[in-house]
């Protein structure tokens, strides 16, 4: 319930934002007046297209939080932790630009509230740090508009601006101060989406593959002086997703599977230049597969606003004691998310 | 082995130097005015904004309240909504916001599409019509932007929110001493010969615009002397430098367009606007490929050759009825381009044509308003803003009056050499000799003449932002002067003879303002010599005053409040009566009228534009007009009503003038220049003109004009005061994707954007950055312009990463080197900073400055649990700048510029960090708290000098330049790194603070590399030009100019040493000597001391490895060019060599990415590294120099 009871009061932190900023006399003003340049927008999800359209402006806030209470054993299975309890929160802030027909820029400033608690110890970590943000732009491929079929290409880049310092270690990793919320590493995600419209159905995908440079990072400790960074290169990943979407009057249903698998991490030292990472190793067993479903139910207040409420389940994970990063080799729990969007 | 002092070491090296951020300008006439009120009329589809003086009484000198204006733009603006959105098909949901300025008197007009702001001046100056044919302001240009508005929405293919992408990065190598960077804004512009001739063009279809004989005449003259803008030229509008090619840009891109509708149809035009929407033309040129099938350049060359197949018919026609042009006003005889051999011909053609187009111009361009004196002694024009008045000893002297001979009677030559002067004026409007003296009266403004000296530096105070045009005399006062025993009559003052340079001095006592006559202008003095009419401006319009030249018994003869302009008023020659070109209601006439103002009544009544009337003495009004279409002058005898017409030319006759001895002086319009030119009386056409004017006035239909007034009334219910938040544009930003590198093994890649955002009357400016990834970096700022002074606050918050290499010395023997390891390191810190100030301009060129700074500083290492204040910084600065010139990024070659700069700051600064419990230790004393005195001085100059080169190949002279730069600093006392002066090469894509300007300085050592309390730098560069006005375009880039540069730096910092004495001082953990006693460290006196902080290690003691001055020596090439139609994308290489090796302050001084982390065997808290004399080199592409 303390996860249910996180989302419910950052949904009403954004509601109250939203309802100020909608009664504000700013808002009324010319500075945000509808233009003539903006592309039509439907006011139904089954009808979008994967890019937004010129013109249009689109902020989200949003929460997604994951109470976990177990993580992947070394060949996928599903184990409890035995004392801990993981509260894994991300609030974020996302942009959507429609910078001209064919191009959306969008990125995403996610900040994470942590919270481990265990029994066994007595402890109970909270941390609150900014995460890695992601920058990139969509290019609408092909665009039909009466039925809907959208095929688009993504590049993403995520930046790693987040925390990695660790705080004291005195007493060995198991008593961290700290958490990390990047990878310190700089990624790069390309992939293919396409959506079409069958009556008020659509269904879709998207396939991607994501390449991790290598970079300096203070969580990966040297171990010969203990005062220095070493450099760390996850292992690539691809991943195929499904998507049906439902459209009922102002509600939508978008169901997603997904299936992902990345290769081995690799650890050691920068090795000069402007290829740093002829000095690393692979981790043996540190790749590896998983799958999950993602699930959101959009309701529309009109094309200018949306209210999202989402949950995703993992069905098949990794091994999360090698490499406790969430956004590589996630714990195992539900994740509940709520969203509100505004476009002008 | 000892870790040395990490936190401190970095903190240098993040080389935190402030340079004060500017307050945000305004767009245009950047004074503040809080003694207005504004005011909205918002209609449907229009908000117009104009400002009222809050003091309307008499006693307010600047009283405005240009309502007729507002409402005249209001009705204007809606009636044209519809038929331009009809052009593209694309009616607006947004309103338009005009923004009327009268403050000024100077015309301005220019829109933003993506802000739906437009920005217009009630008053366009009074010379409007000389280019446009019309002075119906508020129609041509307000219907202008408005097209510009619309179509250039509906041409963009980018979302208005944005202008592009900016994409840019730098690469620092600091092994192979290289900084390389890159920019580019990925965006879409169209050309310039669209977006302005459609402009016209649109206006046209619209029914407000019309091909008049003004445009006619510039294309004529373009396409008949083959200087139409080439196919390359035409596609930007930047780097128009040479004589009208603006203008001549306008009117190519309006005159295409017409050819266009006759060949293509008239929506033409406007279909390159929706084909250019579908999305993004790197190469804008290929839409018209896309809508016509035909590439660009066929179709330009299609229009010139259909302009040249006219346009030689014109001229056919005209030589058939005998072409009567005379020839330039000029004393030397023939121009090299008049020959009349084959050699000279050949001569004349061996030069390139860029070449004889600056020798044609070079003869004068702007030269308007010929006068001659009463008694005819003296002779004047308004040659480009300046009154050029010569005594001249009889016509004869002038080639176009003794048969194209050149002068040769050197004695006189001398004489009207000495009685001749240059005096300043306003550009291009009227002026007149005062009958009985030997003085003239002119348009000046309230700025105009100061104190010399202090004109020099800026011109008198203006302390409340207006400058109004007004009335001058000035006394030529012929007085007698001796050099070398001789003595001579001249009209040049004394100190002209002692400033070297020369300028155009007038001694106090030789120029006064006429009181009363404020926004006045183009004064016309009486017969009588004691009184003068002139036009005044007013809400809109012009109005007629007569008045004494003691400004007393001010009187209006007219009282026109409808945007009635007037030009060029003349008296009869018994003083009787004035007569007057009047612009009224779309049409333009001469009236005449009674000096009391009486019996107002026109002489021409038709569709022609009869202008610059002259009342000469024989009783005939000299005028111009343009009844077939082209200017030729004519005469008006008002006994009998018989017009002749007197020249015949293919260009345009505009200003006549006639001579004591009956000859013509007007100006020519060529497409090199409005020249000065002479008709023999001999030669006139003498042709009847009578037919062509009407001259038999309808007097019912004239009764009928005058007495309709246009009823605006229905906008006063619209009006409302101005309200701020309702008026804000809307956000504009760019996004932004920058890479840098991180210590030479990592890319440090940064997303985010700018955003900008102000109300429409500028009130209140705001912009925000932030850029996101290993270094998080946000900042944001307000200016505010309600007060004379803009106020001004600005605050940063960095949180970055920061990798580097770490050299360890296992035996703490720095003259081992084989135990030495190298490590990965990666620290975190943070600043935040606040800034605000005032900034008020005292005058035109001086600016004063009050500024306040705070700084926290924080790092964090790999252990910690968060950032551990380092320490707080916190300065109060006053400045005073002068600045004459233009920023060093946006040009070239700056020349003619001066910058001065004195600042004096107040520091104070606190250490915190309890790592090193709160102190740091810096030259042999441990700092804590403590507060200093800091004073700089800067001067640069950038002076015009000789282009030798050039004159000896017999090329047009280039522009050379050289340029110096003087820097000073001193502060009182030791302070630590963070607080002392810097020094060193540095890219200009550098984002951080502290830039160097400019950035040849010690560009042969490492950026930031140099340090001390005390600074004295010279630095002389010699700028000229390598290849000039390519004007080519290659794709979507357009390159016009080259320029070299050599230069070199001379001079050093000087800091303060740790005492060196035993028992004078102890060793503290990291071997640094601190003193016991403060006053035991050194300052080092500039030129006597060497500098320690910047010699090499080994130099301990007076020896030849210590380094008294620091030089450099540098050459660099400056490739100027635009992108994709846009402003300019300008590059630069630069290669430096610093001739000294330095050891600099602790970091990286060697920029290998390394830190090398050993003791110092010299027991100080500097850096072991060494970076020695070496090349580097610089390459910006797209990043300005």
């Amino acid at each position: 319930m303390k996860m249910v009871g996180h989302v419910l009061r950052a949904v009403g932190v954004l509601a109250l934002l939203a309802t100020a900023v909608s009664l504000s006399p700013a808002a009324q003003a010319s500075a945000w007046e509808p233009k003539t340049m903006q592309d039509y927008w439907s006011s139904r999800e089954v009808e979008r297209p994967l890019n937004l359209g010129k013109g249009w402006l689109e902020v989200t806030g949003g929460v997604e939080a994951k109470r976990a209470t177990g993580y992947w054993g070394p060949d996928g299975e599903a184990l409890d932790f035995d004392h801990a309890t993981w509260l894994y929160s991300t609030e974020y802030l996302a942009i959507r630009y429609g910078l001209t027909r064919k191009i959306e820029l969008f990125g995403t400033l996610p900040f994470h509230y942590l919270r481990l608690t265990n029994d066994l110890y007595g402890t109970d970590t909270k941390v609150f740090h900014l995460g890695d943000p992601h920058a990139g732009l969509i290019y609408d491929l092909y665009r039909a508009r009466s039925p809907l079929t959208s095929v688009v290409g993504i590049v993403d880049l995520k930046l790693p601006a987040g925390n990695e310092a660790v705080g004291s270690y005195i007493g060995g990793p198991g008593t961290l101060s700290d958490f990390v919320t990047t990878t310190a590493t700089t990624d790069l995600r390309l992939a293919l989406a396409a959506k079409t419209q069958l009556g008020p159905v659509a269904v879709g995908g998207q396939v991607g593959y994501i390449h991790y440079f290598s970079g300096l990072a203070q969580y990966v400790v040297e171990t010969e002086e203990l005062q220095f960074s070493g450099r760390i290169k996850p292992g690539d990943k691809v991943y195929v997703q499904a998507q049906v979407v439902a459209q009922g009057g102002p509600v939508a249903v978008i169901i997603t599977p997904e299936f992902e698998a990345h290769g081995p991490t690799q650890l050691g030292t920068s090795s000069g230049g402007l290829f740093p990472d002829r000095n690393l190793d692979p981790v043996d067993g540190s790749g590896g597969w998983s799958f999950g479903v993602d699930t959101r139910l959009i309701a529309h207040a009109s094309k200018n606003a949306d209210f999202v409420l989402g949950l995703h389940v993992p069905i098949r994970g990794e091994d999360l004691m090698f490499f406790p990063l969430e956004d590589i080799h996630p714990t195992r729990g539900l994740t509940w998310s709520a969203a509100i969007k505004f476009r002008y | 082995m000892k870790l040395r002092n990490v936190f401190p070491v970095l903190g240098l090296g993040l080389s935190i130097l402030w340079s004060a951020p500017s307050s945000a300008e305004k767009f245009v006439f950047q004074s503040n005015h809080p003694d207005l009120d504004w005011y909205t009329i918002e209609t449907e589809h229009f908000m117009v904004h104009y400002p009222v003086s809050k003091d309307l009484s008499e006693d307010n000198p600047h009283p405005i309240n240009p309502v007729w204006s507002a409402r005249k733009i209001a009705k204007i603006s809606e009636e044209m909504w519809a038929p331009m959105c009809a052009e593209f098909n694309y009616y607006l949901k947004e309103k338009i916001h005009v923004v009327l300025l009268d403050q000024p008197d100077y015309l301005t007009g220019f829109t933003i599409p993506a802000w739906d702001w437009i920005e217009i001046s009630a008053n366009p100056g009074g010379y409007f019509y000389r280019m446009r044919g019309r002075m119906e302001w508020f129609s041509d240009v307000m219907v202008h932007e408005f097209a510009h508005v619309v179509s250039l929405k509906a041409n963009s293919p980018f979302a208005e929110g944005t202008g592009g992408i900016l994409i840019g990065g730098l690469y620092t190598d600091g092994i192979s001493n290289t900084a390389s960077g890159a920019e580019v804004v990925i965006g879409d512009s169209p050309p310039f010969w669209w977006t302005e001739g459609g402009a016209e063009y649109w206006s046209d279809n619209a029914g407000y615009n019309w091909w008049s004989s003004s445009r006619d005449m510039n294309i004529r003259t373009s396409v008949l002397e083959e200087r139409l803008l080439t196919y390359d030229e035409w596609v930007t509008r930047i780097e128009k430098r040479d004589w009208g090619d603006g203008e001549r840009g306008y009117q190519q891109g309006y005159s295409i367009a017409l050819y266009m509708r006759e060949r293509f149809g008239d929506e033409t035009y406007a279909q390159f606007a929706l084909e250019s929407q579908k999305g993004f033309h790197g190469d804008w040129e290929k839409v018209i490929e896309d809508v016509l099938g035909i590439p660009l350049k066929q179709l330009y060359d299609d229009w010139v050759a259909y302009l040249t197949e006219r346009y030689t018919a014109v001229y056919d026609r005209v030589k058939a009825e005998g072409e009567v042009e005379g020839r330039d006003l000029n004393i030397n005889g023939r121009a090299p381009w008049e020959y009349t051999s084959a050699k000279g011909r050949d001569k004349w053609l061996d030069n390139e044509p860029r070449d004889r187009e600056d020798k044609k111009e070079a003869t004068s361009t702007w030269n308007l308003e010929a006068r001659i004196s009463a008694d005819g002694r003296w002779w004047g024009s308004n040659n480009r803003a300046r009154i050029e008045v010569s005594e001249i000893p009889r016509e004869e002297v002038f080639s176009a009056f003794n048969g194209g001979r050149a002068w040769n009677d050197p004695e006189e030559a001398i004489r009207v050499a000495e009685m001749s002067h240059s005096f300043r004026t306003e550009f291009m409007h009227g002026w007149d000799f005062i009958p009985g003296q030997d003085a003239f009266v002119h348009t000046g403004n309230e700025q105009f003449y100061g104190n010399y000296y202090l004109g020099k530096l800026g011109g008198k105070p203006d302390l409340d932002g207006y400058n109004w045009k007004q009335l001058w005399i000035v006394d030529l006062a012929p007085h007698e002067a001796e050099e070398h025993g001789v003595v001579f009559e001249t009209i040049k003052p004394p100190e002209m003879r002692k400033i070297v340079g020369g300028g155009r001095p007038i001694l106090e006592e030789n120029r006064r303002p006429i009181p009363n006559t404020l926004r006045g202008s183009d004064p016309a003095v009486a017969p009588n010599g004691e009184e003068l009419v002139y036009f005044e401006y007013g809400d809109g319009g012009t109005n007629l005053v007569r008045i004494n030249l003691d400004g007393t018994e001010k009187t209006y003869l007219t009282d026109w409040n409808d945007g009635t302009w007037l030009q060029r008023a003349d008296w009869s020659p018994d003083g009787q009566q004035i007569v007057v070109a009047v612009f009224r209601n779309f049409q333009q006439d001469l009236y005449i009228l009674n000096r009391d103002g009486s019996d107002l009544r026109p002489i021409t009544w038709d569709s022609h534009e009869e202008q610059d009337a002259y009342w000469h003495t024989d009783g005939n009004i000299y005028f111009s007009a343009d009844p077939d279409s082209i200017f030729n002058i004519y005469r008006f005898e008002p006994d009998t009503g018989v017009i002749t017409q007197l020249t015949n030319v293919i260009g345009g006759a505009e200003c006549p003038l006639v001579t004591p001895d009956g000859n013509l002086v007007y100006t020519n319009f060529t497409a090199h220049g409005w020249k000065l030119y002479g008709v023999d009386r001999n030669e006139f056409f003498a042709q009847d003109a009578s037919e062509d004017f009407v001259v038999d006035i309808p007097e019912e239909e004239v009764a009928s004009v005058f007495a309709f007034t246009e009823d605006l009334s229905m906008f006063e219910e619209l009006t409302h005061p101005y309200k701020t938040g309702a008026s804000l544009m809307p956000p504009t930003g760019v996004p932004i994707l920058r890479i840098d590198n991180d210590s030479q093994t990592d890319w440090n890649i940064q997303a985010g954007f700018q955003t900008y955002a102000q109300d429409f009357a500028e009130f209140h400016n705001v912009f925000a950055q932030i850029l996101v990834g290993q270094t998080i970096d946000a900042l944001a700022g307000w200016t505010y312009h309600g007060w004379h002074p803009d106020l001004f606050v600005f605050a940063r918050r960095l949180v970055g990463k920061s990798n580097f290499g770490y050299l360890l010395d296992e035996d703490e023997d720095p003259t081992t080197t084989d135990d030495k390891s190298l490590y990965d390191f990666k620290q975190n810190y943070a600043y935040t900073l606040v800034a605000g100030g005032l900034s008020y301009p005292l005058g035109e060129y001086i600016t004063a400055d009050v500024f306040l700074f705070g700084m926290d500083v924080g790092f964090r290492g790999l252990s910690d649990s968060g950032f551990e204040r380092y320490l707080q910084r916190g300065t109060s600065s006053v400045s005073l700048t002068y600045n004459k010139g233009t920023s060093y990024r946006s040009r070239l070659n700056p020349r003619g510029a001066r910058v001065v700069n004195f600042s004096y700051t107040r520091g104070l600064t606190n250490v915190v960090y309890e790592s090193s419990y709160g102190v740091v230790v810096d030259d042999g004393e441990k700092l804590s708290q403590y507060g200093y005195n800091g004073f700089e001085f800067r001067w640069t100059e950038h002076l015009p000098v000789p282009d030798l080169l050039n004159r000896w190949r017999d090329k047009t002279e280039g522009d050379t330049t050289l340029q110096i730069d003087f820097q000073f600093g001193f502060i009182d006392r030791n302070v630590m790194g963070w607080d002392e002066f810097r020094a060193g090469g540095r890219h200009p894509y550098y984002w951080g603070q502290g830039a160097f300007q400019p950035n040849s300085f010690f560009a042969g050592y490492p950026s930031g590399a140099l340090s001390g309390e005390t600074l004295a730098i010279v630095n002389l560069a010699y700028r000229f030009p390598v290849i000039t006005k390519m004007n080519k375009k290659v794709g979507p880039m357009y390159f016009y100019d080259i320029y070299g540069q050599i230069m070199g730096t001379a001079g050093n910092l000087w800091s303060y040493r740790p005492p060196s004495e035993a028992g004078s001082f102890y060793t503290n953990r990291y071997d640094d000597r601190i003193a016991y006693d403060p006053e035991d460290i050194q300052r080092e006196v500039p030129f006597k001391d060497f500098s320690y902080k910047n010699s090499p290690q080994e130099c301990t003691t007076k020896n030849l490895g210590c380094n008294y001055l620091l030089f450099d020596v540098g050459a660099e090439l400056r490739i100027g060019a635009s992108l994709f139609n846009r402003g300019s994308w300008d590059s630069f290489v630069r290669v430096a060599y610093g001739f000294n090796d330095i050891r600099g302050s602790s970091g990286d001084v060697d920029g290998d990415g390394a830190i090398d982390a050993s003791d110092s065997a010299l027991g100080d808290s500097l850096s072991n590294e060494v970076e020695q004399g070496a090349l580097r080199v610089y390459v910006g592409i797209g990043t300005g120099w």
